[in-house]
């Protein structure tokens, strides 16, 4: 039905904006009162805000000084280098302040576990044509706290493995990331742990470390993604990487950073690789910028990108790093410097559209 | 000639001027020429992005002589207008005169996306 404007005009129904991307419709005629109000919540069409493909999700930041929770996604392009860009929301009173990146990804879709606050077992998801503000997606598998899972994902299925700081779960649930809906039994890993850490080929997954049974471990662990089953005995990490982070392309796993011992005197600048498809153990790549845990990991076919992190999370005043750092996976050595996130963040996620095993 | 006192005008007539803005140069909407012995009472304009799938931003400048010379003071400035939108900058409750010797311009983020529409009122 027609409607009368300020400006005398008679215009056809309005569409609610679907996202802040140039190519967003917003069809209708709209006031400048009316447009900055959707600008304001991120969701008016933008000329020049095209998507760029990388992801990194919420987090704990300083706000006054005080460890308090991120509630931004923001975006950088992985095949360039630069500063990220503000994108979108995740649900404000949710978090993902779990020390582990979270995050699961398909071409379309993101989907992160929200793990440290109650209900412990939400799933959030956000679509990489839209942006806006992230959606509910269903719930993880049973219902504990599944702070310090680990998440992996092919182009189709995403998983998450252990959690828990109390009980040390022995869980790998997934969802199958087109569909929203509750995630199903997978299997279990070979050890039950927290503070495992996640990546995959486009077949197989790989979950990493972790802590279980009193003990801070080395073990890897794989999963075939296609087929649910318990996990097998992979191999095992250089080091221990307590609250480290991991990506890979089709061939090759990454790891960086992390804690030894899960305290500041452990905290390690290392970088580790294996190569996924031959089961073994992973070697020495190269060096983070400095010694670092909560950082989050994400990649494209050439690139693993590391952003955040921690230098000393027990200090009051542990620094939280807005780097953003990244190395070539075919090229082993240190990482370089790719840019700054939007604010010094630790214990974010990351996702990425173009995940080097799509 | 000085422009007309409103409270005692002999016409008053309504008009309307469309510009398609084929490129991203600056581009005159409405101009009112120096001793025109005019007023132009701005009642709307309107900023369509015909481009079906692609945002263009919208620069409109109220300038300080005529044909968008002098120096432009922006009203909008780089807004982005969405895809098959439109953006309402200057409506009833916000109109604005057009003196002699001043112009509206309107600067286009992409050629061929964007069309005005400014309906006005010509007072003499």
């Amino acid at each position: 039905m027609s409607r009368k404007w300020p400006g005398s005009l008679i215009t056809k129904t309005k569409v609610t904006p679907a996202g802040p991307l140039e190519g967003g419709a917003a069809s209708g005629v709209w006031t400048l009162a009316e447009a900055l109000q959707w600008t304001g919540k991120e969701l008016w069409p933008i000329a020049g805000n095209t998507f760029t493909p990388v992801i990194f999700i919420a987090g704990t930041i300083k706000i006054a000084g005080v460890s308090g929770r991120a509630y931004t996604i923001s975006q950088v392009n992985p095949s360039t280098t630069g500063n990220a860009a503000d994108w979108a929301d995740i649900t404000t009173g949710l978090s993902l302040a779990s020390n582990t990146p979270v995050g699961c990804s398909s071409s379309t879709r993101a989907v992160w576990g929200v793990t440290d606050v109650s209900p412990y077992d939400a799933i959030e998801y956000i679509d990489y044509s839209s942006g806006g503000t992230a959606a509910a997606f269903g719930d993880l598998l049973n219902n504990f706290n599944y702070t310090g899972v680990g998440a992996l994902s092919s182009s189709t299925r995403g998983c998450w493995a252990g959690g828990d700081e109390a009980s040390s779960q022995d869980v790998i649930c997934y969802i199958t990331l087109a569909s929203t809906g509750n995630a199903l039994d997978f299997g279990d890993p070979t050890v039950a742990r927290y503070y495992m850490i996640g990546m995959a080929s486009a077949t197989r997954g790989l979950f990493c470390g972790g802590e279980g049974g009193g003990s801070k471990l080395t073990t890897v662990d794989y999963i075939t993604i296609a087929s649910t089953g318990n996990a097998i005995d992979f191999g095992d990490l250089l080091q221990v990487s307590l609250f480290g982070a991991g990506a890979a392309n089709t061939v090759t796993a990454i790891v960086g950073g992390g804690s030894t011992n899960g305290g500041d005197s452990g905290i390690i600048d290392v970088i580790q690789e294996r190569t996924i498809a031959s089961t073994g153990d992973f070697t020495d790549f190269g060096d983070l910028s400095e010694a670092l845990r909560g950082l989050a990991a994400a990649s494209s076919s050439t690139r693993v990108l590391f952003s955040g992190g921690t230098t000393a999370a027990s200090s009051a005043n542990a620094p939280y790093l807005d780097v953003i750092q990244y190395v070539t996976i075919a090229s082993a050595g240190n990482a370089v410097d790719f840019g700054d996130l939007l604010q010094p963040t630790t214990a974010l996620a990351s996702a990425s559209a173009v995940q080097g095993n799509l | 000639m000085a422009a007309p006192n409103i409270v005692n005008v002999t016409t008053i007539t309504g008009k309307s001027a469309t510009v398609d803005l084929s490129s991203t140069a600056a581009t005159a909407v409405l101009s009112n020429a120096a001793s025109s012995g005019k007023v132009f009472k701005v009642n709307s304009l309107v900023v369509a992005n015909v481009d079906g799938s692609v945002a263009a931003d919208i620069t409109i400048g109220f300038y300080s002589q005529d044909d968008i010379g002098g120096t432009a003071t922006e009203i909008v400035s780089t807004v982005s207008v969405p895809a098959d939108a439109s953006l309402v900058v200057i409506d009833k409750n916000s109109f604005l005169y057009l003196e002699e010797d001043r112009s509206l311009g309107a600067t286009a983020g992409a050629a061929n996306d964007l069309k005005v529409v400014v309906s006005y009122e010509e007072i003499s």
